[in-house]
């Protein structure tokens, strides 16, 4: 992958040729977790996509003098450090939004989205390239994650953001609102996308060769 | 000795870190393909999370509280994780050469793991002590195992069957999850009186 | 080969000591805010629990409790006193009792003369639309005098004092909350009867 990419392209690459969510499989588990509500999933997105646009800009910058032995610890410090400051930044400010998202919020440490572009992106990019993929990523991200929020409230409660939608002889399915729904909906979302966009899974599959992360939407771990 | 019963059902069956609590999927969905891989994986995660469990504990009761650098906890829970992973490939390099061949690079997607970071920041919020921590760690580990080996068995016989074409590899296996996941539902009301 | 590892290890400690520094200064202006907030939080939900008391004590903790004597269940996270005018009229327990979904956490209200003045759920992770109820005025069942032989959830209707028609289905929420309530009694009429 050493072709200049074009700044348009480094943006609009996550929306949904690259989605990390539904087309790279990174960030599961709060996709699944705080999917519960859309507004929650508003607030998880644009948390991770600071973070996300944080640590890339950082790790690009200082990319030249990251000795390759130690990257990973140095990738994953720069990215807490950023986690800790949205951490502190909500609890004083966006209280009831911390307490929605509660744990799910440090763990945006380990979402495999932001190490991998770490990995794949910014080592390999200058800062205003990396900043736009952090942004088109994280844009992705926030996208899926609302539908996936969106189609769970309204089928689990009866409401979108909070508001009543539905009439009253719709009596909702608890269920997705809960655990199993949550993997539902994100497998029948995958399978859609899929469908839409038979035939572009081999360039995905092309730009994570030589990654050490080894997520599940990677052939090399599947193949084992 | 109740409460560390209640501990140990609560983190396998009744709030199972795969099933319910949602940690731990990336490896879940990427390692459960086949039951080897699956009980390598879980091995090596009942290992590291135990330990980290504990290490996490001391750190935040002796370096982080008495300076009060609470904040600090994630940067300094994540770099515990990523070096407790690093030290367990070097011993298991040096000691058991065949386990760590197999194992290969999914030792350190357990730096990566949601779960072990995840069961270090619970026992911060329950206020466990370290006995009770480590406890839970490996409980937790234990959960994450039952949940990669049913689920390694479903993903084995679904390889068999007739999948329509975009449902294939990901998206039927979470649609599979689904459904173990309800099943754990179950569990729900277990109580430790 | 030490210089191989030298190198690493000390950029490393740099970018470490870098970022430890850039959190202190944001932790330094956050924490207040954040403390504020909670502080104001706080009382405005003692102030809702307890109307008419004009302020409150400092919370008595568990640790506090247990020094003066007490034996609060493992349920109670402190005790407020709830004083008019300068004078303690009632207390406020602050109670965190396991439900189906995670913790619930409550404030129970109860004057000197024992009885219940009300109780708010504070957070609870219930299932929305069974557990959730208990937010949508079960615990109007407590208000009142506090019955002789404490508190059952029964499933059908009340047949005497002291009966919580318990939420449709959804049974371990309903107890949950009531074993909550128990023990915000005890550990009140405790510290009534010790003279604490």
């Amino acid at each position: 992958m050493a072709e200049k990419m074009k700044p348009i392209k480094a943006l609009t690459n996550g929306f949904i040729k690259e989605n990390p969510t539904l087309r790279l499989l990174l960030g599961m588990c709060p996709s699944l977790a705080i999917t519960t509500l859309a507004q929650n999933a508003i607030g998880m997105g644009l948390a991770a996509t600071f973070v996300l646009i944080g640590s890339n800009v950082v790790i690009s910058s200082i990319r030249k003098i990251i000795p390759d032995k130690v990257r990973i610890p140095v990738f994953v410090t720069v990215i807490a450090g950023f986690v800790t400051i949205v951490q502190m930044l909500m609890a004083a400010y966006l209280p009831e939004l911390n307490k929605q998202l509660g744990i799910y919020i440090p763990l945006i440490v380990v979402n495999c989205i932001i190490i991998a572009r770490a990995e794949m992106f910014a080592v390999k990019n200058g800062p205003w390239l990396s900043a736009l993929d952090g942004l088109g990523m994280g844009i992705g991200f926030t996208g899926a994650i609302f539908i996936i929020g969106s189609v769970r409230e309204l089928l689990g409660q009866g409401t979108w953001m909070g508001m009543k939608v539905t009439v009253d002889w719709f009596d909702p399915a608890t269920i997705m609102i809960m655990a199993p729904g949550g993997f539902l909906v994100m497998g029948v979302l995958i399978a859609l996308v899929n469908k839409l966009s038979k035939g572009k899974k081999k360039d995905a599959e092309a730009e994570h060769q030589g990654c050490a992360m080894g997520c599940p939407g990677c052939e090399k771990v599947n193949a084992s | 000795m109740k409460e560390l019963i209640g501990i140990l059902l609560g983190a396998i069956f009744i709030e199972n870190f795969v099933l319910v609590k949602f940690l731990g999927i990336c490896p879940f969905l990427g390692v459960s393909k086949k039951l080897g891989t699956a009980l390598g994986m879980s091995g090596a995660v009942v290992f590291v999370n135990t330990l980290s469990s504990a290490v996490t504990w001391l750190v935040n009761e002796y370096l982080l509280k008495p300076y009060e650098l609470e904040y600090l906890q994630t940067l300094a829970f994540i770099l515990v994780i990523a070096a407790l992973v690093q030290f367990v490939e070097i011993v298991l390099k040096k000691m058991l050469p065949p386990l760590y061949k197999s194992l290969g690079i999914y030792l350190p997607l357990i730096t990566t793991n949601c779960a072990v970071l995840g069961s270090a920041l619970l026992n911060m919020e329950r206020e466990y002590t370290l006995f009770q921590s480590s406890v839970f760690g490996f409980a937790a580990g234990l959960g994450f195992t039952l949940a990669l080996v049913i689920f390694s068995g479903v993903r084995e016989r679904l390889e068999t069957c007739d999948i329509p074409e975009s449902f294939k590899g990901m998206p039927i296996a979470l649609v599979a999850a689904s459904l173990v996941s309800i099943t754990f539902m179950g569990f729900a009301g277990l109580v430790v009186k | 080969m030490f210089k191989e590892m030298f190198k690493p290890a000390l950029i490393l400690t740099l970018i470490c000591l870098v970022i430890t520094a850039a959190l202190a200064v944001v932790n330094g202006t956050t924490k207040p805010i954040i403390d504020e907030g909670n502080r104001q939080a706080k009382l405005e939900a003692l102030s809702k629990v307890y109307e008419g008391a004009s302020d409150f004590s400092e919370p008595m903790d568990a640790e506090t409790l247990k020094s003066k004597g007490l034996n609060p269940s493992d349920r109670i996270v402190g005790v407020y006193e709830a004083r008019k005018d300068g004078e303690v009229v009632g207390y406020v327990a602050d109670v965190a009792t396991r439900g189906y979904g995670g913790n619930i956490s409550m404030l129970v209200a109860i004057d000197k003369s024992l009885a219940i003045k009300n109780t708010i759920i504070v957070s609870h992770s219930e299932t929305p639309g069974f557990g959730s109820k208990v937010k949508d005025g079960f615990m109007n069942q407590f208000n009142g005098q506090i019955p002789e032989n404490g508190y059952n959830v029964v499933k059908k209707a009340k047949t005497k004092a002291g009966d919580i028609e318990a939420i449709t289905g959804a049974t371990i929420t309903s107890r949950a909350a009531t074993n909550g309530v128990s023990d915000a009694v005890a550990i009140v009429r405790a510290i009534i009867e010790g003279g604490i």
